[in-house]
């Protein structure tokens, strides 16, 4: 059984986060998920874990080191630093239609205008609006001689 | 030898009185003769003089007509001479002009090809810096555009710019979506 992994979790330190929290959870907690931390109630809660068991909590921790491992990393400069939920928001996006373990590292960088640059291992993708308007600034130059 | 002097004698006088009578009839023939020996020379004398004149005549023809002959011969081998020579300039110079000609048209030619190719090139020039410069330009409105509408623009929050990202990141979903599946792998 594969789990999946919150879109609140959008960062490597947040998986790595909820591995130790998983790892440390105590035995005596397992059947009290409201005693969990809270990061691995909102995982339970994605994944509808009523309850911890040892098998489960290896397994987990097994998954969450994987995760941790082999998942893609995505580096992310965008114009404006976006809130907590903007970024569940948006790694929701790239979980569902890029990855379903994408974890997402963003900076910001304001002389984009607006987009972003979005890094992989092997590729960049320059989606900002900036680059888009210098691309395009020979329409600009069309429209300034028609003019 | 008293004999022949006698004998000698008579023929002598034979033979004088023969000359004589020769004299004598001679004499009788031409009265005004003059004598043998001054006929002779005076004879001698005309003949020769006429000889003279005849030769000097004849020689003076001879020399007149060599004269002639020579004055007509130099001037033919003069004439034959100078016509050759003049002929020999005309040629070399009708030569010498038609290569000169030919060279000049050459040159004209090398010279309107040259300057064809001249104007090519600085007709190409012109373009290029034409380019260059209206390229300058435009990136520099370009820039003072963008530069004005990053001002404008501030800094546009997620909601704000929210649009423009997430129709950017359709865009190139599939693109993304090979790539990290190829680097997983």
């Amino acid at each position: 059984m594969s789990y999946r992994l919150p879109n609140s979790f959008s960062s490597h330190q947040q998986v790595e986060a909820l591995l130790m929290s998983t790892q440390q959870l105590k035995t005596t907690d397992y059947t009290t998920p409201q005693n969990w931390p809270e990061n691995v109630q909102e995982f339970a809660q994605v994944n509808t874990l009523r309850e911890m068991t040892p098998a489960i909590n290896t397994k987990l921790v097994s998954f969450l080191k994987s995760v941790l491992v082999s998942s893609p990393q995505l580096s992310l400069v965008m114009a404006s630093m976006p809130t907590g939920d903007e970024i569940t928001e948006l790694t929701g996006w790239f979980r569902s239609h890029v990855h379903p373990q994408a974890v997402l590292h963003i900076a910001q960088n304001s002389d984009l205008i607006a987009g972003c640059i979005l890094r992989t291992d092997s590729s960049v993708y320059d989606l900002s609006l900036r680059t888009s308007l210098f691309d395009n600034s020979h329409k600009l130059a069309e429209r300034l001689q028609h003019a | 030898m008293d004999l022949i002097i006698l004998v000698v004698g008579v023929f002598l006088a034979v033979v004088a009185v023969i000359f004589g009578l020769l004299i004598l009839v001679d004499k009788k023939e031409k009265p005004e003769q003059k004598s043998t020996a001054e006929l002779t020379s005076a004879k001698a004398k005309q003949e020769f003089d006429a000889l003279l004149v005849k030769q000097t005549a004849g020689l003076e023809k001879s020399l007149q007509n060599n004269a002639d002959k020579i004055s007509k011969t130099f001037i033919s081998s003069l004439e034959q001479v100078t016509k050759k020579q003049l002929d020999e300039f005309s040629s070399a110079t009708q030569t010498i002009l038609k290569q000169t000609v030919a060279d000049l048209q050459a040159t004209a030619k090398e010279n309107t090809e040259a300057t064809k190719l001249a104007h090519s090139e600085l007709h190409a020039l012109t373009e290029s810096a034409k380019q260059e410069v209206i390229k300058k330009v435009d990136t520099q409105v370009a820039e003072i555009m963008i530069g004005y509408m990053a001002d404008i623009a501030g800094n546009l929050d997620y909601q704000q710019q929210k649009d423009y990202l997430f129709s950017s990141l359709e865009a190139n979903k599939d693109a993304l979506k090979k790539d990290i599946e190829a680097s997983v792998k």
